[in-house]
């Protein structure tokens, strides 16, 4: 053991009541570098053994049947580790006393060494350096065992604290999964019934389209049927209102058009492919005789580029754009569009610029908005859808829509698409 | 021998304007009304009263419309090219909007056009017009179609 061997633990406890045995061999161990103590009596040294011995050295005449008794007990409650050496210095020629036969009969607990007397030093202090080494041992054995408990103790505190953040663990993870079920189930529901609102606003927009177009037809027919095979019964207000009838079935008709039109591009899926706008916009232009001389000049500066789009909605985008582009012209002025085209950033700009009247800055935002008109019907007819199916058309394409203006200076309208090039660069991702 | 066209219509306005359309567009074609599926079917089949050929003759086109009580449209369609008599006979879809499921379907199941009603009176006759002029006059159907079947 390093460090300072605890004193009593090296003792040697020493009883020898008559004559100077107890003295002697007190002085002759002190020679030899050993502590040692002399007990007046055999209860006190076992009292003193109680808290730790080297050795004990007795003498015969120290054993009586009552002090036997006391370090039969001292045996008897040593732990398992423990087995104090004991030196008995007998009488010689006396080897059957009863003490002596005594202290045999304690042999099957202990390890006792008889020396007979006279003897010489050297046998005595070699004895006792024998029980020391031997007791020393005892005392590591019995620190090792310590250590062992203290490792045990330790390691099932370990345990314990293991088993308990195991069981945390088990319990948070029970928790999470069952938050996972119960997310699942909410999304499910949320899907489901997202899914019955869709549908519900198909049928309902199935349902305008053909349910409510009937009468309106109804009313545009009848009224038109009557201007022209009634005409000369009636009067100039007759004829007047039959036209507003007529004309209000037209425009209610075309705010519905235009309603449908916004929430099929909303929902539809939208392919996109290579759309040659050259050609797309020289369709557009052959289409409405709106858009050609004398009623209006369209010029377009070619060459357009190539861009990704989903052709069916591209070419309502830029009808409504130019159709906007000659509407909003004052009435003594042609209208005059330039349909331009710029690149940047692997995107491509297609420009719209008109000589109407212009936009404030304060509506840019707005105009793209359903239903949002800047001009009254007397000025302008309109249903205020237009502009936002181009915006949402074009932002499902992965495209923007924008406009410059100011009020009285034209306006500039512009869309960005993705080129293929652009897209076949982004595919991998 | 004058051509019969089969108008199935539900509304008795849209049945009224294509009388007054087919009036000005000047067309000698008689036309039948079926007010619903089930009365277009009768009629093609023949059952009942339809079965007097000389009053309700078998027609070289039906126009039909899709939202029909009874019946709805898409069956009329589906049952007349099922049969052998009327597999040829020229349908012309007549309805309120170009739903774009309506086209596929009625395409899938053998329309030969699609139509959308128009507004205006005079588109009405000028529609009416092209398509009498396309279907009975252009227009070629093999053999079994124009036989005097049931």
């Amino acid at each position: 053991m390093s460090g300072k061997v605890p004193s009593f633990e090296e003792r040697v406890l020493i009883v020898a009541p008559t004559g100077n045995d107890a003295a002697n061999a007190a002085e002759v161990l002190a020679k030899e570098g050993m502590d040692s103590r002399v007990c007046s009596d055999l209860p006190e040294l076992c009292q003193l053994a109680r808290s730790g011995v080297g050795t004990l050295l007795l003498t015969q005449e120290s054993l009586t049947t009552h002090s036997l008794n006391h370090l039969a007990l001292l045996l008897d409650e040593q732990p398992p580790w423990s087995d104090i050496p004991v030196i008995l210095l007998a009488s010689g020629g006396e080897a059957t006393a009863p003490g002596l036969n005594s202290l045999r009969a304690l042999g099957s607990s202990s390890t006792i060494t008889v020396l007979e007397r006279p003897l010489r030093v050297v046998t005595l202090v070699s004895a006792i350096k024998t029980g020391l080494r031997a007791r020393r041992r005892q005392y590591q054995v019995r620190d090792l065992i310590h250590q062992r408990e203290l490792i045990m103790g330790e390691l099932s505190e370990r345990a314990k604290s293991l088993e308990y953040s195991q069981r945390e663990l088990l319990q948070a993870k029970e928790k999470i999964s069952r938050h996972a079920e119960e997310l699942e189930k909410t999304v499910e529901e949320r899907t489901a019934k997202l899914r019955e609102t869709i549908a519900q606003l198909e049928a309902f927009s199935y349902s305008i389209s053909h349910d409510m177009r009937g009468p309106l037809r109804a009313m545009q027919q009848y009224s038109q049927i009557l201007l022209e095979e009634c005409r000369p019964g009636l009067s100039s207000d007759a004829c007047h209102y039959l036209d507003r009838i007529a004309r209000g079935a037209q425009r209610l008709d075309r705010l519905i058009q235009d309603v449908l039109t916004y929430s099929r591009v909303a929902r539809a899926s939208m392919p996109l492919v290579p759309i040659n706008l050259d050609k797309l916009v020289r369709d557009i232009l052959q289409q409405y005789p709106s858009f050609q001389p004398p009623r209006a000049n369209v010029e377009v500066i070619q060459p357009l580029p190539v861009v990704l789009g989903h052709e069916a909605s591209l070419t309502q985008c830029i009808s409504n754009l130019i159709a906007n582009a000659v509407k909003f012209v004052p009435p003594d002025r042609r209208p005059t569009v330039h349909v331009k085209t710029g690149t940047a950033n692997g995107s491509v700009q297609v420009w719209f610029e008109d000589n109407g009247i212009g936009i404030a800055p304060e509506n840019h935002q707005r105009i793209f908005n359903i239903f949002e008109r800047v001009n009254s019907d007397a000025e302008f007819e309109g249903t205020g859808i237009g502009l936002s199916i181009v915006k949402k058309t074009i932002e499902r394409m992965g495209g923007e829509v924008g406009v410059e203006s100011e009020l009285g200076r034209g306006s500039r309208f512009w869309i960005r698409l993705p080129t293929p090039h652009h897209e076949q660069h982004n595919t991998p991702r | 021998m004058n051509s019969t066209i089969l108008l199935v219509e539900d509304s008795p306005d849209d049945v009224f304007f294509m009388k007054r359309a087919f009036r000005l567009a000047g067309i000698q074609a008689e036309l039948q009304v079926a007010e619903d599926g089930e009365k277009a079917l009768d009629y093609l089949a023949g059952n009942g009263v339809f079965g007097r050929r000389a009053d309700f003759p078998r027609p070289d086109i039906v126009l039909l419309d899709l939202r029909l009580p009874r019946v709805p449209g898409f069956d009329v369609l589906k049952w007349m090219r099922e049969q052998d008599a009327f597999h040829c006979v020229p349908v012309i879809v007549l309805t309120s909007s170009k739903e774009d499921s309506d086209m596929q379907q009625a395409y899938a199941l053998g329309a030969n056009s699609f139509l959308v009603k128009p507004s205006d009176a005079n588109e009405l006759a000028a529609m009416v017009r092209a398509l009498v002029d396309y279907w009975l006059r252009f227009n070629a159907v093999p053999s079994p179609c124009t036989e005097a079947l049931p």
